[in-house]
């Protein structure tokens, strides 16, 4: 990967750019106990790093935007980040690998790259609670079934319906980041184009 | 200095350690934590608030946060409520002592990684940090996050004030989603064009990311001594049942 100056500092904006809404956007999600916030802000996120490989289509470039991000954030913050931080990384990896693996960016690629991430959202806590923090996959998945069976207005015996109603949540959302990133970012570049060129 | 507040990122008065043996630290309080069995994470965690105690004292401000006791606590009493067969009964509640065992050793692995990290951050200066990720292959991951670090309090003045121009103009009143994307797309083309200044800005002064030199990186006598030895109990805490 060949990146130049303007690569790099655009990268360095995008990374600012998710940064902000991370510190601002995200402790007032958390603070009003909104639900979905983690997938709300994963969305927002995603849709700037996607909006940033339009600016910067080299392989890697929404990688690097997730680790100044995380580096961001962990030096923002400095104490109880570890999960954010795994979190932005993974999700940026992510999505970095279908967009590489899928070429030029596309609307469909943005679509499956955000989509991808924010199913990470849903399945993180049973990577980090379950398998590293060694609560047990099926603890987790009790504990998520009953937080969505009440966020949903469900009862958790209708453990099916739950889970799929969550997953499907997660991956609307994508869907709309995605969508979003291609439409926005367009927009930015026919905005940023001189009047001329327009 | 005395009074002086310690930013994160920003060095400490006294290094007693390169960045390397800052970084086997980190990365021995995130394993040992995760790879230790049973009540073999208490040590693990003892081990991480010795190495805080000697190295980098600031991260045990992080214990006098009451975030982290609410982590810890979050981790603890839905463990010893739903944790396995009842032992005790306090009131109506009935404890489990299984779940009391795992939520305590769920508590030390948080209190580890958290003051692992917290250590890490605050002893570890971010131009360090970027020139050992140069070195492992990331160049230009530390021009990136010098800017990043840069335009952060520009970025998020021009957000605010697209936002109060936004919503002076009634914009937020109807079509809110048509709102929320115009603030995006007016946030990112301002973000881009400052960063057209700053490449500018670079290339007039000939920046050029072949020629730049990688940033530096402290490194001490005892950093390899310290890695070999906590690799070698991270090895011990992982084999021990």
């Amino acid at each position: 990967m060949r990146l130049s100056t303007r690569d790099l500092v655009y990268i360095g904006v995008f990374g600012a750019l998710w940064g902000v809404v991370e510190m601002t956007f995200g402790s007032l999600l958390h603070a009003l106990n909104v639900p979905f916030s983690g997938a709300v802000l994963t969305g927002i996120g995603m849709t700037i790093a996607l909006i940033g490989r339009l600016f910067v289509p080299q392989r890697g470039s929404v990688l690097f935007i997730g680790l100044v991000t995380a580096l961001l954030k962990m030096f923002s913050l400095g104490s109880i980040v570890v999960n954010p931080m795994i979190g932005i990384v993974t999700e940026a990896l992510l999505a970095e690998i279908v967009l590489s693996a899928l070429g030029r960016p596309r609307r469909l690629s943005f679509l499956l790259a955000a989509m991808l991430a924010l199913l990470w959202t849903f399945a993180q806590p049973f990577f980090t609670s379950g398998i590293l923090g060694g609560q047990g996959l099926a603890t987790v998945l009790g504990w998520t079934l009953e937080k969505g069976a009440k966020v949903l207005g469900m009862l958790p015996s209708a453990a099916a319906a739950v889970l799929a109603l969550l997953i499907g949540i997660h991956l609307l959302i994508g869907c709309v980041a995605g969508l979003l990133a291609w439409d926005a970012g367009r927009a930015v570049r026919a905005r940023l184009q001189p009047a001329g060129k327009a | 200095m005395r009074g002086e507040k310690h930013r994160p990122g920003s060095p400490g008065p006294q290094r007693l350690l390169g960045t390397p043996g800052y970084l086997a630290c980190l990365v021995f309080s995130l394993a040992a934590s995760m790879l230790a069995h049973g009540w073999s994470v208490a040590v693990a965690c003892a081990l991480s608030l010795a190495l805080a105690l000697a190295f980098y004292p600031v991260a045990l401000r992080v214990l006098a946060r009451a975030r982290l006791w609410l982590l810890v606590a979050l981790l603890l009493v839905p463990a010893c409520l739903f944790g396995g067969s009842p032992a005790w009964t306090l009131g109506l509640l009935a404890l489990s002592q299984p779940g009391l065992a795992t939520g305590l050793q769920m508590g030390l692995r948080a209190l580890a990684i958290v003051v692992g990290v917290a250590g890490f951050a605050a002893s570890v200066p971010l131009s360090e940090l970027a020139g050992l990720l140069e070195r492992v292959g990331l160049k230009g991951l530390g021009f990136a996050l010098g800017v990043a670090m840069n335009v952060l309090p520009v970025i998020n003045e021009r957000a605010t004030t697209a936002y109060q121009a936004l919503r002076l103009r009634g914009g937020f009143r109807r079509q809110r989603l048509q709102a929320l994307r115009l603030l995006l797309v007016t946030v990112v083309a301002n973000s881009l064009r400052y960063a057209d200044d700053i490449v500018s800005a670079a290339e007039a002064r000939a920046f050029s990311l072949e020629r730049a030199r990688p940033l530096p990186v402290t490194w001490c006598g005892s950093d390899l001594a310290l890695t070999g030895i906590l690799a070698g109990i991270t090895l011990a805490l992982a084999l021990v049942h």
